[in-house]
C-alpha cells in the first residue's frame, strides 16, 4: 500500500475503492493498440498490403511455374511408352509403388486391385486405354466425372511412376472377388 | 429518524439451490467432454450409437458448460451478492423461483433434445425454437425480477458489479433473440431467417459476445464482489472500473468476425474485427489488474487461503486469454490458428480456467456463509486446485500443440511444389497422441472437481448434523427515501457517480454501448450488392438435397468440418477452388464450421463416387485408412422422413429461396426420381443389395455431399 493510495468514502456490503489513477502502462497498452489498429486499417485497405485475393493467384501462379521448371529440367515432359515400359520393370519402384498403391489406391481399388469403388486394375480391361503412358495419364489428370482423383498434385513425378510400375505388376494377379472387367481389352504385346 | 430505519432480510435459499446444480451440471457437462475427448482419441467410443456420436455429443457438452455450470454460478453469485450489494431482498421469491426451475427445466430440454439430433447448428444456440422461447421467456422474467430488486435498493449508488449485472442482462436478450430468429418447419425443426454469410455473421456476433457477456461481464461482476470480500482489501482503483467496464461493453460487441477470419466475409469485416479485438486488450485487462492489484499487501494470504489461490489463478487465465484471443485475431496468425486444435486449447484456458477456477473460489467462500459450517476438508480443497491447475496445463499445451502441428502439416509443400501431406488423415493421425495428454487432463480437472462434490456434500452434512439455522438472517438499513443525498459534485468522477445513482439511465446508456456494432456491420453487408456478388449458377437444392442437408445437420457434421475453403495457396490445391460468398445465398443456416477435426467439405461434391460415400459413412476406416470418424450405421436403417418435405421447400421460400409452386407440389415426386436414380448409380457402381435403399436416409445424405460446391462449375 502506497502512501497515494486514497479510500473513497463510500462502501458496499464493506466493501471499498481506492480512488487510484489508471496505471500508466495501461492507458499505454490502450493506446498502442488503437494505434495499432488504425496502422492495420491502413495497412490492409490503402494500397500497402497485396489484396488477399492477388496474393493467392501470384502464389498459385509462381507454383505452377516452379512446377514446369522441375518438369522441364528433368526432361519428363514428354514421356514414352518405351521409356516407361523400362521403368516398370524395375523391382525397386515395384515394392516402393506397393507401399505407394495401399496408401493412396487401395481405398477405391481394393487392396490387392481387384476393383472396388474404382475398376479392377488385374484384368486385361481398361477403360481408359491400358499403355503404360495411357495408366499414367489417368493417374496425373484423374477422371473426376467418375470419381477418380487427380493425382499429380498429391504426388510427385517419382511416386506416380512408382505407382505406376506397381499397377503395371498386378497383371494376371487374379485376386479373389475381382470385379467384372470394364472397358476394352489391352493385350499387351 | 429511527422510524425510518427498515427490517429486511435475504433470500439465501435460492442462492443454495443455484449453487448446488451448479455442481451437478459441471459434473454432466465436464463428463460428456471427457467422453467426447476419448472419442477423438479412440473412435470406436462412438459406440455406434446415434445418441453419443461425436458430433451430437459435443453440443451438448458446450451448452452444459456455458448455460448450465457457469449460467447457475452466475446466478448464485448474482442473487447472492446483489441483495447485499443493494441492501434489499429479491423482489420476487416467486420470479426467483422461476428462473431457478425454468432453467433448469431448460437444461433437462436440452440434454435430451441435442442427443435426439434436434439442433439447429448455430454454434451455442443450438437449441431449437420452443426451447429458445423458453430461455427467452425465463431471462425476460429474471432481469424483471432483477431491475425490481435495484428499484427498491436501499444503497443509493450501485457498485460496479451491478453494472456488469445490467450489461449482462440486457445484451444476453439482444443476443439471443437476434440470432435465434428462424421459421418454424414443425415442433422441433426450424430454419435461421438469416443466410450464408449473413447469417454466419449474426451467429458469430452471438457467439463471440455469448463469450463476453456471459462468460466475460457476469464474470467480471462476481469477481468484484467476491475478491474484495475474501481478500478483505479494497478494490484497487475506481475509475479504472468506469473506464474498462465502459470500454469493454462497447469494444467487445464489434469482435465478433474475427471468427470469420479468411472466410467468404467481406474483407472490410474481417478489418473491423481484427481492429476491435486488438484494442479489446486493455479493456480486458483493466478487469485483470483491478482483480490483481487488489491483493496488493494480502499477497501472503495467498500462501494459505485456497479461495485466494482459485481467484488469482482463474484471473490470471483471464489475463492469459484475453491477451491470446486479440493475437489469434490478426489474420495472418488467425491463418495458422483456426480450424485446428489451437482454438480448442484458447477456449479452455478460458473456460477452465477463469470460469471454472471463479466459480469454484466463490463455492468455497460461499459454504461456510451458507450453510453455516467450515469446509468439511479443507485439505480436499487444495488437492482440488492443485489436480485442476496441471489438469488446465495439459489440456491446453496438448492443444497448442496438436494446433500448431496440424497448421504447420496443411500448409507444407514439398520442393516439387506439391503437398507435403496430401492426404488430410496424415495430419490427424499425427495428432492422436496429443488427444491423449488432453484427455488426461480433462479427466484430472473433472476428478478435480468430483472431490469438491464430495467435499461439499460431506460439509452439508455436518451442516445438517449439529443442526445449523439457516433461516434467512435480517438486517437493518436506512430506506433510501430518508438517506441525505450525498454531496456527488465532490466525488472524483462527479458526473459518473450521479450516474451510479441513476440506475434506469444508467441501463439505458448501457444499451445503447452494445446495440451500435451489431448493425453497424449487418446493415452495410446486406445493403451493399457487391459484399455478395451473385453468381447465376447457383440454385436452390433439389427436395431430396435439402432433406440429406436436414440429416447433415442433425448429425451435427459441422462440428468436424468445415464448408469454406480459404483462399490460401495450400486450401485451393487441397481442396479446389476458394469459396464465394454468392456460393451460400440459400444456406438457411449457413454450415462454415469452426473446426477441422476432418477437411473440408465445400468442394467434396462430385469429388468421389457415389459408392465411395456410400461406403465411407458405413465405415470410414475402410476409405480413409486410420480415419477417426464415427460410422453411421443408423443412416443405412432408417427410412427418410419425407412428412415435411413440401413444408421445409414452403419454409425455405418464405424466407427468400425461389422455389417455384412446381418444386413445392412434386417435391415428394422429384425426391423420389432422385432417389431412384442415384441408387441406380450406386448399383452400377457396385453395391449388390439395393432393396429399398432408394427410402433411406444415406442417399439424401449422398445427394447432399455430392451437390456440395459443384454450382460455382457452371460458371466456367
Amino acid at each position: 500500500m502506497t502512501e497515494e493510495d486514497k479510500l473513497l468514502e463510500h462502501d458496499y456490503d464493506g466493501i471499498q475503492e481506492y480512488d487510484n489513477d489508471l496505471p500508466r502502462w495501461w492507458r499505454n497498452i490502450f493506446w498502442l493498440t488503437g494505434i495499432f489498429g488504425v496502422f492495420y486499417l491502413v495497412w490492409t485497405h490503402f494500397g500497402f498490403k497485396e489484396p488477399q485475393h492477388q496474393q493467392l493467384a501470384r502464389e498459385i501462379q509462381e507454383l505452377e511455374q516452379h512446377k514446369a521448371e522441375i518438369a522441364k529440367s528433368s526432361g519428363s515432359v514428354e514421356v514414352t511408352d518405351e521409356q516407361l515400359m523400362k521403368l516398370v520393370a524395375m523391382p525397386e519402384r515395384i515394392s516402393k509403388g506397393k507401399e505407394i498403391f495401399v496408401a493412396k489406391c487401395a481405398a477405391c481399388h481394393g487392396i490387392n486391385g481387384e476393383g472396388l469403388v474404382g475398376p479392377n486394375l488385374t484384368d486385361d480391361f481398361w477403360i481408359h486405354g491400358g499403355k503404360p503412358t495411357q495408366i499414367r495419364k489417368v493417374i496425373m489428370e484423374g477422371v473426376p466425372e467418375k470419381g477418380m482423383i487427380s493425382w499429380q498434385a498429391l504426388m510427385t513425378a517419382d511416386e506416380i511412376n512408382s505407382a505406376l510400375a506397381y499397377i503395371w505388376s498386378l497383371n494376371g494377379t487374379s485376386p479373389p472377388n475381382g470385379k467384372a472387367p470394364e472397358g476394352d481389352e489391352f493385350k499387351r504385346s | 429518524m429511527a422510524q425510518n430505519v427498515e427490517t429486511f432480510s435475504y433470500d439465501d435459499a435460492i442462492v443454495r439451490k443455484f449453487v448446488l446444480v451448479t455442481l451437478l451440471w459441471g459434473v454432466v457437462g465436464m463428463l460428456v467432454g471427457v467422453i467426447a475427448a476419448a472419442q477423438l482419441a479412440h473412435w470406436p467410443f462412438n459406440f455406434d450409437l446415434p445418441w453419443i456420436t461425436f458430433g451430437r455429443l459435443r453440443p451438448l457438452h458446450t451448452n452444459a458448460v456455458i448455460f448450465a455450470f457457469a449460467g447457475n454460478t452466475i446466478f448464485a453469485g448474482m442473487y447472492y451478492s446483489t441483495q447485499r450489494l443493494l441492501k434489499t431482498r429479491m423482489w420476487s421469491d416467486t420470479l426467483s423461483a422461476i428462473h431457478f426451475w425454468g432453467w433448469q427445466l431448460i437444461i433437462v430440454s436440452a440434454a435430451i433434445t441435442l442427443p435426439l439430433g434436434i439442433t439447429v447448428s448455430k454454434e451455442y444456440a443450438e437449441l431449437e425454437w420452443p426451447i429458445d422461447l423458453a430461455i427467452a421467456v425465463v431471462w425476460v422474467l429474471f432481469a424483471v425480477n432483477f431491475f425490481m430488486t435495484i428499484a427498491r435498493r436501499r444503497e443509493r449508488h450501485i457498485y460496479v458489479a451491478i453494472w456488469f449485472y445490467i450489461a449482462t442482462l440486457l445484451t444476453i436478450a439482444m443476443l439471443h433473440v437476434v440470432n435465434s430468429l428462424a421459421l418454424p418447419v414443425s415442433f422441433t425443426k426450424s430454419y435461421s431467417v438469416f443466410a450464408g454469410v449473413q447469417d454466419a455473421l449474426v451467429q458469430w456476433w452471438y457467439g463471440h459476445n455469448a463469450v463476453a457477456f456471459f462468460l466475460t461481464t457476469p464474470f467480471l461482476g462476481l469477481m468484484y464482489y467476491f475478491l474484495p470480500k475474501a481478500a478483505n482489501r479494497p478494490v484497487y482503483s475506481y475509475r479504472l472500473s468506469i473506464i474498462h467496464f465502459w470500454s469493454l461493453i462497447f469494444i467487445y460487441i464489434w469482435a465478433g468476425p474475427h471468427h470469420l477470419m479468411n472466410t467468404s466475409l467481406p474483407e472490410w469485416a474481417q478489418t473491423i474485427g481484427v481492429v476491435f479485438s486488438i484494442t479489446l486488450i486493455a479493456p480486458s485487462w483493466g478487469g485483470m489488474i483491478n482483480g490483481l492489484l487488489t491483493l496488493r499487501g494480502a499477497w501472503d494470504k495467498l500462501r494459505t487461503d485456497p479461495i485466494l489461490k482459485f481467484f488469482v489463478v482463474g484471473i490470471t487465465f483471464y489475463g492469459m486469454s484475453t491477451f491470446e484471443g486479440p493475437m489469434m485475431s490478426i489474420k495472418q496468425i488467425n491463418s495458422l490458428t483456426h480450424y485446428t486444435d489451437y482454438t480448442i486449447g484458447h477456449v479452455h484456458g478460458g473456460a477452465l480456467g477463469w470460469n471454472g477456477f471463479l466459480s469454484f473460489g466463490m463455492i468455497y467462500y460461499l459454504m461456510p456463509k451458507l450453510w453455516k459450517t467450515e469446509m468439511w476438508s479443507p485439505k480436499l480443497v487444495m488437492t482440488h486446485f492443485w489436480l485442476s491447475t496441471i489438469g488446465i496445463v495439459l489440456y491446453i499445451v496438448s492443444m497448442w500443440s496438436a494446433g500448431i502441428t496440424q497448421a504447420l502439416m496443411w500448409w507444407a509443400f514439398t520442393d516439387e511444389g506439391t503437398l507435403l501431406y496430401p492426404e488430410f488423415i496424415e495430419t490427424v493421425t499425427k495428432l492422436i497422441p496429443f488427444y491423449w495428454v488432453r484427455l488426461l487432463g480433462g479427466s484430472m480437472y473433472l476428478f478435480g472437481l468430483l472431490l469438491m462434490c464430495y467435499n461439499v456434500l460431506k460439509t452439508i452434512g455436518v451442516s445438517k448434523a449439529k443442526g445449523a439455522d439457516l433461516s434467512d438472517p435480517t438486517y437493518k438499513a436506512v430506506a433510501l427515501s430518508a438517506q441525505p443525498d450525498e454531496e456527488e459534485a465532490n466525488h472524483p468522477s462527479p458526473w459518473h457517480r450521479r450516474l451510479e445513482g441513476k440506475p434506469v439511465a444508467f441501463s439505458i446508456l448501457t444499451l445503447l454501448a452494445v446495440i451500435i456494432g451489431g448493425p453497424a456491420q449487418y446493415i452495410p453487408l446486406v445493403a451493399i450488392k457487391s459484399n455478395i456478388a451473385t453468381i447465376s449458377s447457383v440454385k436452390p437444392y433439389t427436395a431430396l438435397q435439402l432433406e440429406g442437408r436436414d440429416i447433415y445437420i442433425r448429425e451435427g457434421c459441422y462440428n468436424c468440418h468445415s464448408q469454406m475453403v480459404r483462399p490460401f495457396r495450400d486450401e485451393t490445391v487441397r481442396y479446389g477452388e476458394y469459396s464465394k460468398a454468392g456460393e451460400f445465398v440459400y444456406d438457411h443456416p449457413f454450415q462454415f464450421g469452426s473446426k477441422r477435426t476432418g477437411p473440408d467439405l465445400h468442394r467434396v461434391g462430385g469429388k468421389y463416387p457415389h459408392f465411395w460415400h456410400y461406403r465411407h459413412m458405413a465405415e470410414p476406416q475402410s476409405t480413409t485408412p486410420g480415419s477417426i470418424m464415427p460410422r453411421y450405421p443408423w443412416l443405412y436403417k432408417n427410412n427418410l422422413d419425407t412428412s415435411l418435405t413440401s413444408d421445409k421447400l414452403k419454409a425455405m421460400r418464405t424466407l427468400g429461396v425461389p422455389y417455384t409452386d412446381q418444386d413445392i407440389s412434386g417435391a415428394s415426386d422429384s425426391l423420389k426420381a432422385e432417389a431412384q436414380s442415384l441408387v441406380e448409380q450406386l448399383q452400377s457402381q457396385g453395391v449388390t443389395d439395393t432393396t429399398g435403399l432408394a427410402e433411406k436416409e444415406i442417399i439424401a445424405l449422398i445427394a447432399y455431399l455430392q451437390r456440395l460446391g459443384t454450382d460455382i462449375k457452371g460458371e466456367h
